[in-house]
């Protein structure tokens, strides 16, 4: 029986419908955010105004939590690509090439920094790329100016920062937690279905189980954005983080209940699960009654405890989230990174940069760094987008959008104006229109929205006065559709990782780690925190497969890897200590078969077990339901069985 | 003369030898302050007595960085 993935897919009438009031309130915050930090660079006669109002195009998010995390990664980002910028410019500015290859590597630093990492994270590794384009590679032809620039910059960030944050905060911007808090009720849900039916021993698709798995994992950068939110916000964030992982192992937890299930009859199940649902306080020796004899109807009872258990801590911890307090027990969320992943990122940023900077070079046009510095801007960006070839194919519609919006705003509506209520009422319709679209169910259309509103802003470059030179306005267009061609061309000339290159670089990292006894990092984690790092890498695996039968296997396939770590680790701890009655002799023989990942051994261990006598305490069929999960998920050949499990 | 208000000497901000303007000075410690504070109120169940929680916690942050700049 397999179990479909939960919602209908959304029509066109989901995809376009009309905005909401709070769409039309965030969309009307950023207008106001925008002319208040246009209004205090010019009072402060800052020398980039516009990094101002690009700032509170960036920090445009619907909540407060994500705008104020991603604030203060951006000052933090700004000012480690204002030292890098200083320190290249410092060192190679005699030098053309060195200096070109200066940057190239820098910003191959920055993509493999930002593909090391999740959420605001990876965009100020991104922003670090960004912040040198800017300061550096514009000063390209002036060096003295690079230090000047960067304050400047700096200065006009910290500007943008306080106009976004003091109209969210004056006009009551809605907080992020109660976002997150349903986003993790309606995966609680899930779950508990998810572990009812495999309760019942069904075992679902496994295509669905990784997607749940990546739905649950991808809220990690949601999570930690709770912080900043408010002075509960470090508590709400520690209460979601410890719901989160508490779902990962859940799921972990049902999927070896599944396994258990098959061996005892469904009439027990039925009576098992009966007693377990129940609860009462008499309910271990109900539960054990309703088990009766043998080790593996006891086994099976014990995991169903343990999934109730975890579901019933999830739900506390869901609880703390929405009253503002701290979880009883805070559990971390480690990151899963894959080093080969990032690096390859990084080479094929520097190369595509290598790339664009050595046709520019050839072309020998004037003013090109400001191409260049589009360039840069583009492949940071790229390297945070999930599909990096999908982003070029959105800066392509986006840019012309772009072009074509701020021309109007400043030949059309503009033309020659220097009164500053009018530039604001000129910004209203395009900002508005856009922060509008941004709020869309659509994906496409909501990142087409943000690139364009970012773009407009950078193209329409608002200053005081403003020049009205319809000359370098036409020569920025030129260089942004052109930085857009040398991008999508570098994604063909030096192609990004694919999908099936990133599953394969996963599953080699998923076989390898289950090849190595735990780490040193790994045993200082508790056991739902590791689950959960590999449950994010079973989100990657997720997100790399495509809808062909080969990479459904693949997930498959990483699938059983994720199962057997997780068995083997609940069975490692079981083991560590022997339940009491045990004899020392199966004990050692059950720790050695574990340790040699030996199926047939541990199996005959748990056949042992069950065969020397009846004792049914809890720590005996916990001990016999570690070992029975551990062996059924033990396979010769992960990838054959990868083959048969997948449809 | 001068209206009956304090003399407040701004300090520079100096970082190995480059000035830098006094305000960037108190709006950093302003915002360590406030961070500090953070617990404590989260303690106090500063939300429980306030309408608007993030708007009296700006309110908190301009009253700490006027302080500062007139009396540090």
């Amino acid at each position: 029986m397999t179990t479909a993935a939960p919602g209908r897919p959304a029509g066109l009438a989901d995809r376009f419908a009309p905005p909401t009031l709070a769409s039309w309130a965030f969309a009307l915050r950023v207008w106001l955010a925008m002319v208040l930090a246009l209004y205090a660079a010019f009072w402060l006669e800052l020398r980039s105004p516009a990094s101002a109002a690009l700032t509170t195009a960036i920090l445009a998010v619907p909540a407060r939590g994500q705008g104020l995390e991603k604030a203060v990664y951006r000052i933090l980002a700004t000012a480690a690509g204002v030292v890098a910028a200083l320190s290249i410019t410092a060192a190679f500015t005699q030098t053309e090439v060195l200096l070109l290859g200066a940057f190239a590597a820098w910003t191959g630093l920055c993509a493999y920094g930002a593909k090391l990492f999740d959420g605001n994270r990876a965009y100020a590794a991104a922003l670090g790329a960004i912040t040198v384009a800017f300061v550096a590679v514009q000063e390209i032809d002036t060096p003295g100016g690079v230090f000047d620039a960067g304050l400047a910059r700096g200065a006009a960030i910290v500007v943008g920062i306080l106009a976004v944050a003091f109209v969210n905060d004056v006009l009551a911007a809605p907080d992020y937690y109660p976002s997150v808090l349903a986003k993790l009720r309606e995966l609680h849900g899930r779950v508990a279905a998810y572990a009812r039916s495999a309760a019942r021993g069904d075992r679902p698709d496994p295509v669905a189980t990784a997607g749940l798995f990546a739905a649950i994992t991808a809220l990690r950068p949601e999570v930690s954005a709770l912080a900043t939110e408010s002075s509960s916000g470090d508590a709400r964030s520690a209460a979601a983080r410890t719901a989160m992982v508490g779902l990962v192992f859940e799921l972990c937890a049902a999927r070896g209940l599944a396994i258990l299930a098959a061996a005892v009859p469904a009439a027990r199940r039925e009576r098992v699960l009966a007693e377990v649902e129940r609860g009462s306080s008499e309910n271990g020796v109900a539960v054990s009654r309703a088990a009766g004899s043998g080790l593996a109807a006891a086994g099976y009872a014990w995991m169903a405890t343990r999934v109730l258990e975890r579901d019933l801590r999830t739900t506390e911890a869901l609880d703390a989230l929405a009253c503002g307090e701290s979880p009883k027990r805070m559990l971390k969320a480690p990151l899963y990174r894959s080093h080969r992943i990032a690096l390859s990122s990084g080479v094929t940023s520097a190369l595509q940069f290598a790339l664009a900077a050595l046709v520019l070079g050839l072309l020998g046009w004037p003013a090109s760094d400001l191409c260049l510095t589009f360039v840069a801007i583009m492949l940071a960006l790229a390297s945070i987008a999930p599909d990096p070839r999908g982003f070029a194919r959105i800066a392509l519609l986006s840019a012309p959008l772009s072009c074509l919006l701020a021309g109007i705003i400043e030949f059309v509506i503009l033309d020659g104006v220097s009164e500053f209520p009018q530039l604001a009422l000129a910004l209203a319709p395009v900002v508005i229109g856009l922060a509008l679209a941004m709020t869309a169910r659509s994906p496409a259309l909501v990142a087409i929205a943000r690139f364009s509103l970012i773009f407009t802003v950078a193209l329409l470059g608002p200053s005081n006065p403003e020049s009205y030179d319809p000359e370098s306005f036409l020569v920025g267009c030129l260089f942004l559709f052109l930085a857009v061609a040398l991008v999508f061309l570098g994604q063909y000339l030096v192609p990004p990782l694919d999908g099936r290159g990133r599953l394969d670089i996963l599953l080699a990292e998923a076989h390898r780690d289950l090849r190595k006894p735990r780490r040193g990092g790994d045993v200082r984690l508790a056991r739902e925190e590791v689950a959960f790092r590999d449950a994010m890498r079973m989100g990657q695996v997720a997100a790399a497969a495509g809808a062909g039968a080969e990479d459904r296997a693949r997930v498959a396939e990483a699938l059983g890897c994720l199962d057997q770590a997780a068995a083997l680790r609940r069975a490692e701890d079981a083991w560590a200590t022997p339940p009491a009655g045990v004899p020392a002799a199966l004990a050692d023989a059950a720790r050695s078969a574990l340790a040699r990942r030996d199926a047939a051994a541990i199996t005959a261990v748990a056949r042992a077990l069950d065969d020397a006598g009846s004792c049914v305490a809890a720590d005996a069929a916990a001990a016999f339901a570690t070992l029975v999960v551990a062996a059924a998920t033990i396979v010769p050949n992960p990838a054959a069985a990868g083959r048969e499990i997948a449809p | 003369m001068n209206g009956g208000f304090v003399n407040a000497g701004f300090r520079e901000l100096i970082v190995d030898g480059v000035l830098l303007a006094p305000i960037l000075a108190y709006a950093i410690a302003t915002l360590a302050i406030v961070l500090a504070l953070r617990p404590l109120l989260h303690r106090l169940r500063f939300r429980r007595y306030v309408a608007n929680a993030p708007l009296a916690e700006l309110c908190l942050y301009v009253s700490i960085f006027g302080l500062l700049t007139l009396f540090a």
